[in-house]
Parts: structure tokens; sequence; C-alpha cells
């Protein structure tokens, strides 16, 4: 049995942007859903490393898919999440909300400024 | 509208291609360089260069970054350790005897914890840089160097002591299903440069006319001779941790 992978922030957006896009995530498509919903706008090879990365550490994996014209007759490579992957996004998911619990981030005497 | 880059001729984005693959494999290669044309259509010739140009250095700085790392290491190593031979062998009393407990282990011993450490200064630091500091073969070759470093302390009780923990944690990783992958990857890049620096030294002395055991050649061409060899044996590492270490993954 493997020991729990521990995720980076941008590896669970990733992973989080894959999961969202189902069959369509590749490069392209993850890039375009990264800046649509947390307004970040990573550099391809920021992707592409943390991409390669997961697939080491067995995260993820990649299916190849039709050529087309537009990319010079070059095939996507669709990312789908292993279920290593799943349970290691769930873990870092879960440690997230554990640690939010009781927190109210819109609570002014917590962090205090104007609202305070 | 933009030009697609499907237009463009292949054979200028060939070496593109070529290029971006000794970094990264070709079809990760391919892929890549098909969305960087897919996300130029909308944006500019310049922003592919661009971005491609950073995702080349993105993704293909750490080799040749962690090769220099790991040559310096070396070449410390090189100039330190003699050094310090040399200060033991003064301070050493002249009736030092070998007075260990296995006479057989220490004789032999010796020269393999040595050889075993001298592979090491290589290999830690272009794992360590290369691969990252999680890494199985970096955690590995760290374990091992720290069992094999006293060699160097010639008392005679540390030696002993080194040369049982090294032989016990070889044969634990032989036995371990978790260790025994990097051993084979730590012993194929070390029997690859040792390999390596013996055979390009023998054509070195053939081609001069020279017995290979009392051949010494110049510092400058003794140095490129191992920088080379060295070189290769990154190259091998970087294959067999790919082949050995990389996780197959398990689809949910």
């Amino acid at each position: 049995m493997n020991p729990e992978r521990s995720l980076g922030e941008f590896e669970q957006i990733v992973l989080l942007a894959v999961l969202r896009l189902g069959d369509e995530a590749y490069g392209v498509t993850i890039l375009a859903e990264i800046t649509a919903k947390t307004g970040r706008n990573p550099s391809p090879g920021a992707l592409y490393t943390t991409l390669h990365r997961m697939e080491d550490k067995g995260l993820v994996t990649f299916r190849d898919g039709s050529p087309t014209p537009e990319r010079g007759g070059r095939a996507k490579r669709f990312v789908i999440v292993t279920r290593e992957g799943r349970n290691a996004l769930a873990s870092a998911q879960s440690a997230y909300q554990s640690l939010l619990q009781g927190l109210d981030l819109l609570d002014a005497q917590l962090f205090g400024g104007a609202n305070a | 509208m933009l030009e697609s880059f499907s237009s463009v001729d292949s054979s200028r984005t060939a070496p593109t291609e070529w290029l971006l693959a000794r970094v990264t494999g070709r079809e990760r290669a391919a892929a890549i360089l098909g969305d960087l044309a897919e996300m130029a259509i909308t944006r500019s010739r310049l922003w592919f260069w661009f971005a491609y140009a950073r995702t080349l250095i993105t993704l293909g700085w750490r080799g040749p970054v962690a090769f220099v790392i790991a040559l310096a290491s070396v070449r410390i190593m090189c100039r330190v350790y003699p050094m310090w031979v040399q200060y033991e062998l003064r301070h050493l009393k002249s009736e030092w005897q070998i007075n260990m407990f296995f006479r057989q282990l220490a004789v032999a011993s010796g020269p393999f914890l040595n050889a075993t450490a001298m592979c090491l200064w290589f290999v830690l630091p272009f794992a360590w840089v290369r691969f990252g500091l999680r890494d199985r073969l970096t955690q590995f070759a760290f374990i091992l160097l720290l069992c094999t470093l006293p060699v160097v302390s010639f008392h005679e009780w540390l030696i002993d002591a080194s040369s049982i923990a090294t032989m016990l944690f070889l044969l634990a990783a032989v036995i371990s299903p978790l260790w025994r992958r990097p051993l084979a990857v730590l012993a194929g890049t070390s029997i690859t440069a040792i390999a390596a620096i013996v055979c390009c030294f023998r054509v070195l002395a053939m081609s001069q006319h020279r017995a290979f055991l009392t051949f010494s050649p110049t510092k400058g061409v003794g140095w490129l001779i191992t920088a080379f060899a060295l070189a290769f044996a990154a190259f091998v590492c970087s294959l067999l941790h790919r082949k050995l270490l990389r996780q197959r993954p398990v689809i949910a």
C-alpha cells in the first residue's frame, strides 16, 4: 500500500480543474478553467511541470485523443485523475475542512482592519 | 484571424519538438507543442515562441543544473579527500595495525566503501536536485553515504562499524521491496560511471602506448574524461529512474 501523498496548493487546483472538466481535460482547457475559476493565469510550463510530477507520483494518467489540424496534426493528451489522485485530493480537502471548522473567515474580531 | 500554426511548415516545428522531447519525452512534447499551437491561434506568433521557451526552461532546467552541481561536488571531493588522507597518514602511528574484528571484511570493504562513498558524492547531489529530497533514490543515497562516510576516519572501530552498517543496509535494501529499486538505480549509475571512466582511461592509455595501471593523464584531460563519464552516468541514472521508480497509475 502506497503512503498518503501530500498535495501542494497548485496540485490541488489542477486536480480540481481536471475533475470539473471530466473527459475534456487537457492542457488548453485546464489552463482556461483555472483562469476562469481562480483568476490566476498560470504559465503552460508550470501546468505541465505539475502534471508530469503528478503522473510520476501516480496521481494522474493520460489518454491520447485524435490529432487535429489546428494543433499541427498533433493529438490532444487528456488527463485522467487516478484513484490515488482522488484519495489524495479528498484527504487534502478534508484537512482544510477540518482546520476551517469553527472559524468564521468574515469574523471582524479575528481579522481586525476596517471591519473591526 | 491569426495564422494557425497548422499552416506552418512542419520542418520548422520538427526541431522545436525534437528539442522539447529531449527534456520531457516524445509523446509529452508533441502534446505540449499541440497545446501551444492551439493557444497561439488567438494570441500571436511571438507569444508562441515565448511560451515555448519558458516551457522548455521550466521542464528542462533540473537535469543540467543537477549535473553541474554534482560535478562540482565531485571536484570538491577530489581536492579535499587527498588532503584529508595525507593529513591522517601523517598522524597515524608507525606501527598502526589493522586490529579489526573481521579481518577479511576489513580488507575487502575498505576499497568498496571508498568507491561507494565516491560514487555517492556524485549521485546524491544529482538525485537531490534532479528528483527532489522526497525521492526514494535521494533518501537511499543519503542513508548509504552516512553509512560509508566513516571509512575516511581512519579509526579502526569506526571502519568496522561502517562496514557492518553498510552491509546490513544493503542486505536490507535487497530484501525490502521499497528499497530494492533505488538500490538497482544506484548500482546501475555507479557501475556506469566507473566503467565509463575505466574505459576512457584505458582507450587513452592504449592510444599513447602506455600501460593502463601506471597511466596518468594531464589534469585537464583526466578531468574532461571524468566529466564525460559522469554525464553518461547521469543520463543512465535518469533513464533507470524513469523505468524503475516511476509509479504505475491506477485509474479510479
